[in-house]
């Protein structure tokens, strides 16, 4: 739309001068005070609150700086015991104490600089939920309820697994790296993403970058984002099938989950349609009944061994329920299990939270482990810049969280300035989760951790294979005997916990070792493990689901292109032709993980990691061309930097994935070397330990290498085109204005978590007001 | 300073504690599916208006509080996706008639199916 003004710059309408600029955001500047006709019920409220009022409020009184004081000694008081503290043993309230100090700080302050500088919040705009509202998509939706469903739909697996899997180099890198990272890099993508998108009606990631980058950037990001979101489903569905493989109690209660999600689709169907939270406890009391059940059926001969299955069957088993999950209607299971996903996330973080803090657990994991100053780790390989950085994406940085950003949670914000609390707030939780597991992960013993995270090739599936290998790691007070790895499987109540990769089964100890403190004793430490199994499953399985059903829909896009009717989603034919093109794509990674010899995890994780930074990237880059357009300067750097950063860590992570010529790290070089060995005649090389293992290597390489040359270049064609719009737009050249229009609100709604004294005085002339035109209560006496 | 600020605070709590039970009347009078909380709402501002008593005070300060709970329980699960809907024909005025609430929800997932969102990882 170039004819419109640009919004925001003085130029524009009378109505949007002198507020998105100059004002405080919160109570963006009026330049003309609300004024007492405002006082008459039946005449609208103002929409922002009185300037001076507001100034009042934010002026730093002693009792405000004593605590702002008091919260910056925890938080340093927490970074020295973790960061510098050599005694005994750490304990874990300290990272607690480091990470919540930290996030309330970056909020407070980092949050609100950006927000002032380069957002400029205008709460006389109105938002997509209010313009455009539907009472379905576009609904204006109380902050703090928004902010409960964004968390729920950001936080998944992710963050759960990738701090275990780098805990492998120590605590100290993975924490800062999880704090320092959401603070300047994570949080920052989840805002902009949602601010940008709310400015345009909610778009998604998608649209905005062929808006902002032409043609061939708009390809490139397409392609990588589908292309990055077939990895991500693969490498999650992988976390499942190596942490249920010859698992009977976890495949039987994980499958269980099927049955229970059908009952209750059904029941919201045809016995009470609506009833979602009542549904939603019945379907988690089955869910534990189902978790309890599986002991039984695991220790009975039968259930042992009909659910005992080898992990390349459960591969194929999943690779079977992608598919229908997402050819069926959504009502059948993906919606219910959702039901049942946010139910359990919600209330298991939460418990996981206040057990931490009453458990108080030792950390066993060292500050840095020797392998953080090496490349040939058992968990996964390289040196730790920049594997470390891509190993923990989710809770740090995650480029996946820029669909959630632009989508559905932008077409729901009642206040422009409510974007700083819902994005930067909401991604500082999930960074919080990523600590948690990270605490979880380091407090398990370290002999237990190796034993569990090498890959069979490595421990040979047997505790004495696993115990041998990791004594021979010589890691100073790393050492563990077949007994103990045997009686930790006991506990658990697993056969074995050898060779368990993949963060899951880690995780699950770790949780195990602290609930069962809390609630049950040592007894219930089966059923804690079993809980935070079914826990991770119920998450990846919907998001399993939900990213076929996504990625059939680009693919549906892009060839209705050729053929008009695949843009049609109610014909069946086509959904099933783009459903199992999709499911092969994911399903041959998954396979290709589960079957290879030299581990699965350790060699695909990275590319994980790298897939959901670069796609961060993607979304660093396309904000910054949209905030260069609107005619920022130096302030851009708060976005440049974590982009940059972002772009060398993926980049450079990509090169030595394609180039290294140290088959522990290059995917091309492992190919060479083993095609190679092959064509010399060689019937053994490394982990490989036959001819077919080494042909399987030689192909798996080549997968892994031409993927990641897929993601570099798409990634890379979008930062260039990106750089080079933003120098455009410095130098005053090819200004676009993609905005949609202004609209002038007439709705109100706080800003922050807590209301302040201002607004709740406001607040409580428009529930009058309200009262008088229920007309315009778009959030139905939602004025709370 | 700061004290006569807490208590305003404290006046506006209690000032919206009144006049959100009667948004609930005039939501239960157009006969949605909320009647039945508003008409819970109303009960218990009346009592909160009534109560000198400390102990219909507690009462409707509980009860304030959980229906609070409620709303963000159901808020958060979408539970309240057909309170919004019929919150969005009252106020837009639409003449015909609203869709039952299992027609809705049947729409809203035939909806989900046509348009699908992701999850994270």
């Amino acid at each position: 739309m170039p004819s419109t003004p640009a919004p925001g710059s003085p130029s524009s309408g009378a109505s949007d001068s002198g507020t998105g600029r100059s004002g405080a955001p919160g109570s963006p500047g009026a330049p003309d005070s609300p004024g007492p006709e405002a006082t008459t019920a039946a005449t609208m409220p103002p929409t922002v609150v009185d300037p001076a009022h507001e100034r009042e409020h934010r002026r730093w009184t002693p009792t405000k700086i004593a605590l702002w004081a008091v919260i910056a000694l925890l938080g340093g008081a927490g970074w020295f015991m973790v960061a510098i503290w050599r005694g005994e043993n750490v304990n874990a309230i300290w990272f607690v104490f480091a990470a919540v100090c930290s996030y309330l700080i970056a909020y407070r302050f980092y949050g609100k600089f950006i927000e002032d500088k380069l957002v400029r919040p205008n709460n006389r705009r109105a938002t997509p939920a209010e313009y455009a509202y539907d009472g379905k998509d576009f609904v204006p939706t109380d902050r703090r309820i928004l902010f409960g469903h964004h968390f729920a739909a950001i936080a998944g697996a992710g963050p759960l697994v990738g701090p275990v899997i780098a805990a492998q180099m120590g605590y100290l890198p993975g924490t800062i790296w999880i704090v320092v990272g959401v603070i300047l890099a994570g949080a920052v993508q989840d805002l902009l993403v949602l601010v940008i998108s709310m400015r345009r009606g909610g778009r998604s990631l998608g649209k905005m970058a062929r808006d902002e980058l032409g043609l061939v950037g708009g390809i490139a990001a397409f392609i990588a984002t589908l292309s990055i979101m077939l990895i991500i489903v693969a490498i999650l569905a992988m976390v499942v099938v190596n942490a249920l493989g010859e698992s009977a109690w976890g495949v039987w209660s994980v499958g269980l989950t099927i049955p229970i999600a059908i009952f209750m689709g059904i029941y919201l169907r045809y016995i009470r349609p609506g009833k979602v939270f009542e549904v939603s406890v019945i379907g988690c009391a089955l869910l534990l009944l189902a978790i309890i059940s599986g002991r039984w059926v695991a220790e009975s001969g039968w259930g042992g061994e009909l659910f005992d299955i080898e992990r390349t069957w459960l591969a194929v088993a999943i690779i079977i329920y992608g598919f229908l999950a997402a050819v069926l209607p959504v009502w059948v299971l993906l919606a219910p299990r959702d039901y049942l996903s946010t139910f359990m996330k919600i209330g298991t973080i939460v418990m996981l939270a206040l057990a931490i803090v009453v458990v108080r657990p030792v950390i066993e994991a060292p500050a840095m482990s020797e392998f953080a100053s090496r490349t040939d780790g058992p968990v996964f390989t390289g040196a730790l810049f920049p594997f470390l950085f891509v190993t923990i994406a989710c809770g740090a940085l995650s480029g996946f969280h820029a669909m959630i950003s632009s989508g559905t949670t932008p077409k729901l914000v009642e206040k422009e300035s409510q974007a700083r609390m819902i994005g930067y707030g909401g991604m500082l939780m999930e960074s919080f989760v990523a600590i948690m597991a990270l605490v979880a992960a380091v407090s398990i013993d370290q002999g237990i951790y190796y034993a569990m995270n090498s890959s069979g090739a490595a421990t040979g599936n047997t505790a004495e294979g696993a115990a041998q290998f990791v004594n021979s790691l010589g890691l100073t007070g790393v050492n563990v005997d077949a007994a103990t790895l045997d009686q930790t499987a006991k506990d658990v109540g697993e056969a074995s916990i050898v060779s368990r990769t993949g963060g899951a089964p880690t995780l699950a100890v770790g949780l195990a070792g602290i609930m069962h403190k809390v609630v049950g004793g040592a007894g219930m430490m089966a059923f804690w493990y079993h809980f935070a199994i079914m826990f991770e499953a119920l998450f990846i399985l919907t998001s399993v689901d939900a990213g076929t059903r996504v990625a059939r829909f680009m693919l549906g896009d892009l060839l209705g292109g050729a053929h008009e009717r695949f843009r049609d989603p109610s014909w069946r034919v086509g959904a099933w032709i783009t459903t199992a093109l999709m499911v092969a794509g994911w399903g041959s990674i998954l396979l290709m993980g589960v079957m290879d010899p030299l581990g699965g995890i350790n060699t695909l994780f990275p590319l994980f990691g790298i897939a959901n930074q670069l796609l961060a990237a993607v979304a660093l880059s396309i904000c910054l061309v949209v905030f260069a357009r609107k005619g920022h300067r130096w302030i851009l750097l708060t976005i440049a930097v974590p982009m940059l950063f972002t772009a060398v860590i993926t980049v450079y992570g990509s090169l030595l994935k394609i180039f290294s010529s140290d088959p522990q790290v290059g995917y091309w070089a492992n190919h060479i070397a083993y095609r190679d060995a092959l064509a010399a005649g060689e019937t053994s090389l490394g982990l490989a330990t036959n001819v077919e293992d080494m042909q399987t290597v030689v192909f798996n390489t080549a997968v892994q290498g031409s993927l990641s040359i897929l993601f570099v270049v798409c990634a890379v064609i979008v930062m260039i085109v990106s750089l080079w719009r933003t120098l455009q737009a410095l130098r005053g050249h090819n200004i676009l204005d993609t905005e949609d229009p202004y609209v002038e609100s007439e709705y109100f709604a706080p800003s922050g978590m807590v209301a302040s004294p201002a607004e709740k005085e406001l607040q409580g002339r428009w529930t009058e007001y309200l009262g008088q035109h229920p007309e315009k209560d778009l959030a139905g006496g939602g004025h709370h | 300073m700061t004290d006569a600020r807490m208590t305003g605070s404290r006046t506006t709590d209690a000032r919206m504690m009144g006049t959100s039970a009667s948004a609930g009347v005039g939501t239960s009078a157009t006969g949605t599916g909320t009647g039945a909380a508003g008409a819970r709402a109303a009960g218990t501002g009346a009592a909160g208006a009534r109560g000198a008593g400390s102990a219909a005070d507690v009462r409707a300060r509980v009860g304030v509080v959980l229906r609070e709970v409620r709303r963000f329980a159901r808020g958060i699960m979408g539970s309240d996706a057909y309170d919004k809907y019929l919150t969005h024909h009252r106020v837009t005025g639409c003449t015909h008639a609203p869709l039952s609430e299992r027609e809705f929800w049947r729409e809203k997932y035939a909806e989900e199916d046509r348009n699908p969102q992701g999850r994270c990882c």
